[in-house]
């Protein structure tokens, strides 16, 4: 029988094969098979817009529907990347819109947006979809009017936390009569008042709605009419959860709504809450799987009345209001919780705060068996209590805990907290992201080094003693792909010993660290297909002698080569086309003075 | 030859002949469901044994097993886990291109899904191995393509 698989079967198998990791590896089978693989692949991800250019993207990928691209650094949250670094999405919107026109979703992170972007997206492709903005910037409420005028066939909008210039809420009145076919709108970053007649409209037009995140701006009075055009929601950001007095019928109102959202799975906004209107709530809570009061001024009290009605809790974001008291609470009461992450109510704040402590976080990892990813702000911590993490939660896969003064040691030895975090690398085998905090020696990269084995991305600040730090990660991390540092004091050495690496990480950043400008140049010549970018607020690096610390240094390897759209405070190292620039100068130079 | 208006279509059953020679039935409704068999019927009658060079002992039985099931609408997702499960690759694959041989499209599609459940996360070297397909890429060539993917558009766990 005749083994071989027909063009046509193979094209069909393919269509079964979505995930991005499949698609890449049946890509590199054979020649034919790479050329089937090209010409029907649908979606993209683009961990970095610089690593490769949009016309190589659209190139190999005719067919593209969908695009995942992601910009600056992670280090930006932070306010450590200054305005203007880079991350345009212009020029794949402008190529995209000749090549790809029937583009249909556009997923970006950390990338600036200007309107001419949006109002490009929204003439160009006429069969668009999808659009979701997370931690974006640059545009304002007119780009969003083109969006809603013109995408006919959208089903998601989704700004989350992203930066937008509020100009009207009246934006949300372009969206047609005749359009009906949003799923999912995420507005909770805007910071103005939208609407509110257009956005009941809009609600009760379309039946398919499964995803509203409202802002603070919309008043509670307001929330029960919307609702009563979508109790399909499936997820539901309210906008301010309290009235300057309390109202029974805005209660009853509210409990009523609620009620009726019989699919309702995941709540958040609850900026400025009222706890007498918490119980409006409790009749859906048993259905919560997803809970975020990352917002919510409340009380731990009223966090763990709420929170003992929730059960099934899978994913749960609060403030450190809730205490230690409220997560034995949860560790009591939610049995199936994967991902806690606390924030700091005050991070400035230099008072120790003793209702929020390590205690908290080792009553949920005991309480709490499937407990996966943890992001944890608080300001104590010691290494028995991160050691009996360790043992009791080995299937921990995102851990990142962050003890808001720097260099703070173990509140009850006064220790480094090296062996709490090296007993996390030890026994947690399958973690995959790691952020440290306090006071940390090289010792503490050593056991990183020597367990973190699967480990992807690692963060870190005011940690370390010298170079081996900084070497032990980057030589022992067989998986490592992003590594971020700040202040810590890691300089010349391990980089330049350890360049090799670089180029199988998708990109480091180091800023307030004291890689001199002299390595940076070396590293940029001795490794064409990284882009060393160093980045300098105070001037030309040049104008310094070479041994002087740079401010900031991103790396990342690229086959694009060194980008174009450098603001003058960024430089690319060991960039040819300046240094020929520099030769061709020279030499015109020195035929002037022989003249 | 012209058909007579059977009363009871369902109950005819249809002669295959495979290719290593032996007989096996199938009702007529069944066969219906595979194209290239109807096609055969429509051009040879249903008296005489279908011959299809391509299909073979070991898979037919498996084929009409589901076809079977598929005629008295009893096709559940249990009874589609436990029809693969005790299947190799290599008897996957092999089912999977007399499917299409026999343009049995229902199977067809199941067995594309099943493949591709099977495929997940497996290297290069597995897939080419599977399919039993050569690299024909030159060591340089597959070396850029591999660092263009890793590099370009290879994600990771933080991702998703």
């Amino acid at each position: 029988m005749d083994h071989s698989f027909p063009q046509k079967v193979l094209e069909h198998l393919f269509s079964f094969i979505d995930s991005n990791k499949d698609r890449n590896a049946i890509s590199l089978v054979s020649k034919s098979w790479y050329e089937i693989e090209r010409r029907s692949r649908k979606k993209i991800f683009i961990g970095n817009c610089y690593a490769v250019s949009p016309t190589t993207v659209i190139k190999r990928f005719p067919e593209l529907r969908s695009i995942t691209l992601k910009g600056k650094p992670h280090f930006a949250d932070f306010n450590l990347v200054p305005d203007g670094w880079g991350g345009y999405v212009y020029t794949w919107i402008e190529a995209m819109a000749v090549s790809v026109p029937l583009l249909e979703e556009i997923r970006l992170k950390r990338m600036v947006v200007t309107d001419e972007s949006l109002e490009l997206i929204a003439k160009s492709f006429k069969n668009f979809k999808v659009l979701v903005f997370i931690s974006c910037d640059g545009f304002s409420t007119d780009g969003l009017e083109a969006i809603a005028s013109n995408c006919r066939n959208l089903k998601e909008l989704n700004l989350q936390e992203s930066e937008v210039e509020d100009l009207s809420g009246d934006w949300l009145c372009y969206f047609p009569d005749s359009y009906t076919s949003l799923v999912s709108l995420n507005i909770s970053c805007l910071n103005n008042e939208v609407n509110l007649s257009a956005l009941e409209a809009l609600l009760g037009r379309c039946p398919n709605l499964q995803t509203l995140c409202l802002n603070h701006a919309v008043p509670l009075d307001k929330l029960p009419s919307l609702l009563s055009q979508c109790p399909q929601l499936v997820e539901l950001g309210t906008g301010v959860y309290s009235t300057e007095e309390m109202h029974p019928d805005v209660l009853s109102s509210l409990i009523t709504a609620f009620s009726g959202c019989k699919q309702l799975k995941s709540l958040s906004g609850f900026w400025n809450v009222l706890p007498s209107y918490l119980p409006a709530l409790y009749p859906i809570c048993s259905r919560l799987t997803s809970l975020n009061l990352s917002y919510a001024i409340i009380q731990s009290s009223d966090i763990v009345k709420l929170i003992g009605q929730c059960p099934n809790l899978l994913r749960l974001w609060v403030l450190d209001y809730i205490e230690d008291v409220g997560l034995e609470a949860v560790a009591a009461s939610c049995k199936d919780l994967q991902e806690l992450r606390v924030f700091p109510s005050d991070p400035s704040c230099l008072e120790l705060n003793n209702a929020l402590t390590e205690r908290g976080l080792v009553s949920v990892s005991k309480g709490c068996p499937k407990l996966q990813s943890v992001l944890y702000f608080c300001r104590q911590m010691s290494n028995a209590a991160l050691s009996a993490i360790a043992q009791i939660r080995p299937n921990l896969t995102r851990f990142r805990l962050c003890i808001l003064e720097p260099h703070t040691p173990d509140y009850l030895t006064l220790q480094p907290l090296d062996s709490g975090f090296g007993a996390i690398v030890e026994h947690c085998k399958d973690l995959q992201r790691l952020s440290l905090s306090g006071l940390l020696t090289d010792r503490v990269f050593e056991y990183i080094g020597t367990h973190a084995k699967k480990l992807e991305m690692l963060s870190v600040a005011f940690a370390g003693d010298s170079d081996l730090g900084l070497h032990y990660v980057l030589s022992g991390c067989e998986n490592l792909r992003k590594l971020e540092i700040r202040d810590c004091p890691f300089g010349d050495e391990a980089l330049l010993a350890n360049a090799a690496k670089l180029e199988t990480m998708r990109s480091l950043w180091m800023s307030s660290c004291s890689v001199s400008y002299g390595a940076c140049k070396l590293l940029g010549q001795k490794m064409p297909k990284l882009n060393v970018e160093v980045i300098d607020e105070s001037g030309p690096p040049d104008s310094r002698p070479d041994s002087c610390p740079v401010e900031k240094l991103y790396i990342y390897r690229s086959i694009a080569g060194p980008r174009l759209d450098m603001p003058g405070f960024v430089w690319t190292m060991g960039d040819d086309s300046s240094r020929k620039l520099e030769l061709d100068v020279a030499g015109v130079e020195a035929q002037f003075r022989n003249l | 030859m012209a058909q007579e208006a059977s009363s009871s279509t369902s109950s005819k059953t249809i002669s295959l002949k495979t290719g290593d020679g032996e007989i096996f039935e199938i009702e007529a409704s069944a066969a219906k469901q595979m194209k290239t068999v109807q096609r055969l019927i429509d051009d040879l009658g249903d008296d005489i044994t279908i011959p299809l060079h391509n299909v073979f002992s070991k898979e037919l039985p498996k084929i009409i097993e589901y076809y079977k099931k598929d005629i008295t609408g009893e096709i559940t997702k249990d009874f589609e886990a436990e029809f693969v499960k005790d299947l190799n690759d290599d008897e996957v694959k092999v089912l999977f291109l007399a499917a299409n041989y026999l343009d049995a499209n229902k199977l067809f599609e199941f067995l594309s899904q099943n493949i591709a459940d099977r495929l997940e996360s497996k290297s290069v070297e597995y897939v080419r191995k599977y399919f039993g397909v050569e690299n024909d890429f030159t060591p340089e060539e597959e070396s850029k393509l591999r660092e263009e993917r890793a590099w370009s558009f290879r994600g990771i766990k933080e991702d998703e």
